[in-house]
């Protein structure tokens, strides 16, 4: 088996599917990348055993049927150096593969690509489509909240739910939750939900930055598929059910306050210069017209600053985690954030133009 | 006229009482004995208020007749005995009579019992030693004891009953022994109208392991077994990995008597020699079997103290049986203390454990490859972290080096001082200094707690759940703000910032097991004090954990603030050994 390609398309292709391998495995075939052809066509296979990803390369040539495991780490490494080379031929004997481009050539043992792991028979019937990239920033919006201790598994996932035209994410870690809403097409008015693995989603990102275009998404009894023209990612979805992140939403709350994003966003990272690392809290001040965040940290000294904000209520005074408001604003896009609020107690609510939510709860002294 | 007089049998009773009857648990405890003794397959505890108002057990055993029913109430009456030689061959958990006079001259008891295959019941009653008379009545088979108001009459003893939940904590404590012990009898623990517990019969003890303790207890526990001409020791112990901060999962019952002996103690602290760490307790539940002559379970009043007649050979046949049992267990088979898995808490590393039961491939066989050997996991190999310039002081155009420090091991860190070296624990350092700074922040209201937007629900045996209750006020005043949410589950509202990295639901039900036997007698000072011991332990920096410079420096920089105290960490582990100059001079033969 033999594929003919370009120094750019290899490097591309092998360096997505190589991130998803896993730097220690049981296995030493799990740390490695199947190339295999097929029908002419070449095709990238990768897994940590959670996610799966299949990337088509796009060659130039394509002769015989066969594959290979290739070790992840040092054949990127290789065409990673190859990656400005107009050509690299990949040439698969038993049990080596040869790669030879401008200048030299590579001998590289591998791994029987026969004793890849196989996947197991999909649940997934039904597919609803939405841009990629839409997708990326999606997962973007909502994987800051979700929880990094993984022995709350619902909570290190993110939540998918799709209905009628619309696809929600949601993260959350119980401190906090984001959510986030987009069309999509679907044709077959499909309902179906999920909680995926943060990593899967994260993996995502990088996926449909390489593969750009429409993606098909799928979710079964056990897995979540993303197909797109150039190859696909699946993985295994989290177990459990996932809370109502409606009622969890304040619906009353009565303080309502408009701010510019980047204002905002500038004064709560400099009042947190002043809280220290175990203790990272900031007071938000409401009065006519203003919003004063205020932090003091002992041995450190105090921080107060203001910004203009369309606010006529009562004055009102309250304490959040400095983290969770800049997570939230580092994510979105939008110009002007709508803040509203109620008892010292309740949760704040923070939204955009742009169907992103994000509620937190605040922090009390003891 | 003589000064010595005989007492009244109802100040008899009251002082038996008080040696017997302490608390509502060593009223369930003796009425359950009795209800064992009469061949009871489901006893039912029924309790209020933690037994402080109503303690109620009703068994299906053989029940009494009218005759039986007239003297149960009186001194040292007792079916279980008839000659001071049945005094050597005990085969009944009950024998002395005391139990029921003592419980009947502290409370308002009521028995209504009958045999069965009768026709009908009889009821007898006593209010605080004024037995009643004996009336017929309708009741099911079996005997139902009613104890209502205990130590009404006795207000020093009323005084000392503890909380709610804490007795309802001793009172499971009692229940999950004898459940423990007799798999084959149905229990039911109903508090306030609430179902504490439910067993059903099992056929096998590892079976009620399973439902108290978890299936990851079970399946790591290693069978014991011995029998001798006299002896016969069964149970179960765990590997040394699985191990608890207190003997409280040290469960040995002789005869069907769950007992406190040293001798065997001292053996399975022996068996265990050097596989523990300090102050490190092993999980076991041995179950002897000792021919009644050769033990004396008449010591106590409460029976939990024996006397064996060769107390060297019961330690003995526990200390080989154990240790041969631990002996052919294989080494740690889960990888519980990988460092580097173990200091990755920040990246959102969601791996193997949400997965391990639903991997993505059908058919994927680990055998056929060899696994990765090259060890180039190995967490605690030294870090290349090079020789830090701390601080820079230009004087006179010369630069001088004022310290200098480095990790070593990804555990300790070396500090080079103007009179020789520091070698300082990270972990002990930082839980030191966190200890101090939790204190502070409690002390001046200026401990910021994180509210749940969804609050976490925590599922606990029963007896954690009531220890939990029972130190609700003390964990509100260190951040943690819980909340009884059902049946043996617990809420939590709010949980202390300092601890954002941390599990909530895991810190909650480890507390059981972090905390001592002696911590919870301490009062509220003291289990404050240990909360705050256990937060600053939890979210310290680890052994095994890579720092950066940054964090390397930020520890030292508190080291230099709080020096005062540094010098042990709350656990009275050393956190730095110093050496001077002239230390290392002598052993390299300079001096």
């Amino acid at each position: 088996m033999k594929i003919l390609s370009s120094g750019t398309a290899l490097h591309k292709g092998f360096s997505l599917a190589a991130s998803i391998v896993p730097s220690s495995a049981m296995k030493q075939i799990l740390q490695g990348v199947k190339l295999e052809v097929t029908n002419n066509l070449a095709e990238l296979t990768a897994t940590d055993l959670e996610v799966l990803v299949k990337y088509r390369l796009p060659t130039k040539a394509c002769e015989g049927e066969g594959g290979i495991v290739l070790p992840a780490s040092r054949t990127n490494n290789i065409f990673r150096e190859w990656s400005g080379n107009e050509e690299i031929s990949v040439l698969v004997e038993e049990g080596h593969c040869t790669l030879q481009s401008k200048g030299g050539q590579f001998k590289i043992l591998g791994d029987d690509h026969l004793q890849f792991p196989k996947i197991s028979k999909t649940d997934v019937t039904d597919f609803v489509e939405i841009d990629g990239e839409i997708l990326g920033n999606m997962v973007e919006k909502v994987a800051y909240a979700v929880s990094s201790i993984k022995a709350l598994s619902i909570y290190s996932g993110i939540a998918i739910k799709i209905s009628g035209d619309t696809m929600i994410m949601v993260g959350s870690d119980m401190n906090r939750l984001a959510v986030v809403k987009r069309k999509i097409h679907n044709p077959g008015n499909v309902t179906m939900s999920g909680i995926a693995a943060v990593k899967c989603l994260t993996f995502l990102q990088r996926f449909v930055s390489e593969c750009k275009g429409i993606l098909k998404v799928g979710i079964g009894e056990s897995q979540i598929h993303f197909i797109g023209e150039k190859g696909e990612v699946i993985s295994q979805l989290i177990e459990g059910k996932y809370p109502n992140y409606e009622d969890v939403i304040p619906k009353n709350n009565d303080k309502k306050i408009e701010v510019n994003r980047n204002e905002l966003l500038s004064i709560v990272r400099m009042a947190s210069f002043v809280t220290n690392e175990e203790y990272r809290v900031i007071e938000f001040s409401l009065t006519q017209g203003k919003l004063t965040i205020f932090s003091t940290a002992a041995n450190v000294g105090e921080a107060s600053l203001e910004i203009d904000a369309q606010y006529d209520g009562p004055d009102y005074t309250n304490t959040f985690n400095p983290d969770y408001i800049l997570d939230f604003l580092k994510a979105s896009d939008s110009e002007t954030i709508t803040i509203e609020l109620g008892e010292v107690n309740d949760a704040a609510l923070f939204r955009t133009g742009h169907e992103e939510i994000n509620v937190m709860m605040p922090v009390d002294w003891k | 006229m003589g000064k010595v007089k005989i007492l009244p049998p109802s100040v008899i009773n009251k002082i038996a009482a008080g040696e017997l009857i302490d608390r509502p648990a060593a009223v369930v405890k003796e009425l359950i004995e009795n209800s064992i003794d009469a061949g009871a397959k489901r006893i039912d505890v029924y309790l209020e208020d933690g037994g402080r108002k109503l303690i109620r057990i009703s068994d299906d055993g053989s029940g009494m007749d009218a005759e039986d029913l007239a003297l149960v109430f009186k001194s040292h009456t007792t079916s279980k005995l008839s000659s001071a030689e049945d005094l050597f061959a005990i085969h009944t958990l009950g024998f002395r009579g005391e139990a029921l006079p003592s419980i009947g001259a502290v409370s308002y008891a009521r028995i209504t019992t009958r045999v069965k295959g009768a026709i009908s019941g009889a009821e007898i009653k006593i209010e605080g030693g004024r037995i009643g008379k004996v009336k017929e009545c309708g009741a099911p088979e079996g005997t139902q004891i009613e104890v209502q108001e205990l130590f009404f009459n006795t207000p020093v003893r009323k005084k000392f009953m503890k909380t709610v939940p804490t007795e309802m904590s001793y009172i499971s404590d009692v229940l999950t022994r004898f459940a423990l012990c007799y798999p084959n009898i149905h229990f039911t623990l109903r508090h306030n109208n609430r179902t504490v517990f439910n067993l059903p019969p099992v056929q096998e003890i590892i079976e009620r392991i399973e439902g108290f303790f978890g299936n990851e207890l079970k399946k790591h526990l290693l069978s014991v077994f011995l029998r001798e001409e006299l002896f016969t020791l069964r149970g179960f112990v765990a590997p040394p990995f699985l191990n608890k901060a207190n003997a409280r999962l040290q469960f040995i019952f002789l005869n069907g008597r769950y007992i406190k002996d040293t001798a065997i103690y001292r053996a399975i602290s022996e068996a265990y020699q050097g596989k523990l760490m300090n102050k490190r307790y092993p999980i076991v539940f041995l179950f002897l079997t000792v021919k009644p002559s050769e033990v004396d379970v008449n010591v106590h009043p409460t029976k939990t103290e024996v006397r064996f007649r060769n107390k060297s050979v019961v330690f003995n046949y526990v200390l080989s049986t154990l240790k041969d049992a631990l002996n052919k267990s294989q080494a740690k088979p889960i990888d519980i203390a990988a460092p580097e898995k173990i200091f990755q808490r920040d990246k959102a590393n969601i791996t193997s454990a949400a997965y391990n039961n639903r991997s993505l491939w059908e058919q994927f066989s680990f055998e056929n490859t060899e696994e990765k050997t090259s060890g180039t996991h190995n967490g605690t190999k030294s870090v290349p972290v090079p020789l830090k310039k701390e601080e820079l002081l230009v004087d006179k155009d010369v630069v001088v080096i004022k310290k200098r420090y480095f990790q070593l091991h990804n555990t300790f860190i070396v500090e080079e001082t103007n009179e020789g070296m520091n070698i300082i624990d990270q972990h002990a350092l930082h839980e030191i200094i966190l200890y101090h700074e939790i204190l502070k922040g409690l002390q001046s209201s200026q401990s910021p707690r994180q509210r749940l937007l969804i609050p976490e629900l925590v599922e606990l045996n029963p007896k954690d759940f009531f220890f939990v209750l029972s130190i609700r006020a003390q964990l509100e005043d260190v951040g943690i703000e819980i909340e009884e949410f059902g049946s043996n589950t617990v809420m939590i509202r709010s949980f202390p910032q300092i601890l954002k990295h941390l599990n909530g639901k895991e810190f909650i039900e480890n507390l059981t097991h972090d905390f001592g036997e002696e911590d919870c007698r301490k009062g509220n000072e003291g289990i404050i004090n240990k909360l705050v011991n256990i937060m600053a332990c939890k979210a310290a920096i680890k052994a095994g954990q890579k720092l950066d410079y940054q964090e390397i420096d930020t520890l030292m920089e508190k080291k230099k603030n709080i020096n005062a105290y540094t010098n042990n960490c709350p656990h009275g582990r050393p956190t730095t050994l110093s050496f001077s100059l002239d230390e290392l001079y002598k052993h390299f033969k300079r001096k």
